[in-house]
């Protein structure tokens, strides 16, 4: 599906719901997903991300050709993370300048850099990755990652400790790593 | 010289949110000391990043979609009325 047609352009600056529709269920689940690993915060991620898609509507007048509905809502959602982080608990933990900085500048992930990683559309190696997983580490990652568990919940429901559950999601991460490496080497050097 | 793979803990805590300032503090440091050192903390952020985050069911984005159309209709009413 085509995000910048110039007729969707059109009907989003007439303010068609059709088009808010469409671009709504096009974009709320990525946008939640991008904004949930900032804030670490589901249902923070999800009123910063609906205040973007109001914001758009409300600024719908000033919508020209050739505007990018994408970009525009990545840049949106990642100016109001930040100022959503700014506020709480990166405060605490970041406490000085150069420790914000340091966040800001390499741990927090851009909109270009996601959007990159978005267009690399590498849904299909990640999934035979994940399969790649021994079967317990695979259950764990599963639970965490698609379903939404915290360690807490994982650990009560599989009845093993949370140090078991935070070892296993770092091997899991640690495999990924090296199974998905060469692809995440290939997108590194074609990103920067 | 540590092992890279000493460091996977580490950089997972950040990306998580839970590491402390001390923590931080040490993995700035460490990318820091050797260029190589960032590639490969951008090569576990991607995976991080390809693999975390919430995924909303479809029921949440039909209800979450009900909200903004909610949303957009008040403010055509408010326009109306205007």
């Amino acid at each position: 599906m085509d995000g910048n047609s110039e007729q969707l352009i059109t009907e989003l600056r007439e303010g068609r719901e059709k088009a808010f529709t469409q671009v709504f269920r096009m974009y709320y689940g990525p946008l939640l997903n991008y904004a949930g690993r900032i804030l670490k915060d589901v249902e923070l991620a999800n009123d910063v991300v609906q205040e973007c898609f109001c914001r758009l509507y409300e600024r719908r007048k000033e919508i020209k050709r050739g505007f990018q509905v994408r970009p525009y809502l990545y840049r949106s959602v990642y100016n109001s993370c930040m100022d959503a982080i700014k506020h709480q608990k990166v405060e605490n933990n970041y406490i000085n300048q150069e420790l914000l900085d340091f966040y800001f500048s390499k741990v927090v992930e851009t909109p270009e850099a996601e959007q990159a990683l978005l267009d690399e559309d590498l849904k299909g190696a990640i999934q035979a990755a994940i399969n790649k997983l021994p079967e317990r580490c695979r259950e764990i990652f599963v639970l965490s990652k698609v379903d939404g568990l915290s360690n807490k919940q994982i650990a009560e429901q599989l009845n093993i400790s949370m140090k078991t559950v935070e070892a296993q999601m770092t091997t899991a991460f640690v495999r990924l790593r090296k199974e998905l490496g060469w692809l995440l080497c290939f997108i590194f050097i074609q990103n920067f | 010289m540590m092992q890279k793979s000493d460091k996977d803990e580490l950089i997972l805590k950040v990306l998580d949110g839970v590491a402390t300032p001390d923590e931080i503090q040490a993995l700035a440091r460490w990318m820091e000391t050797d260029p190589s050192n960032e590639v490969y903390f951008n090569q576990l952020k991607k995976a991080w990043n390809l693999t975390s985050g919430p995924i909303p069911s479809e029921e949440r984005v039909e209800h979450e979609l009900g909200n903004y159309m909610k949303y957009i209709r008040s403010k055509r009413r408010k326009f109306l009325l205007g």
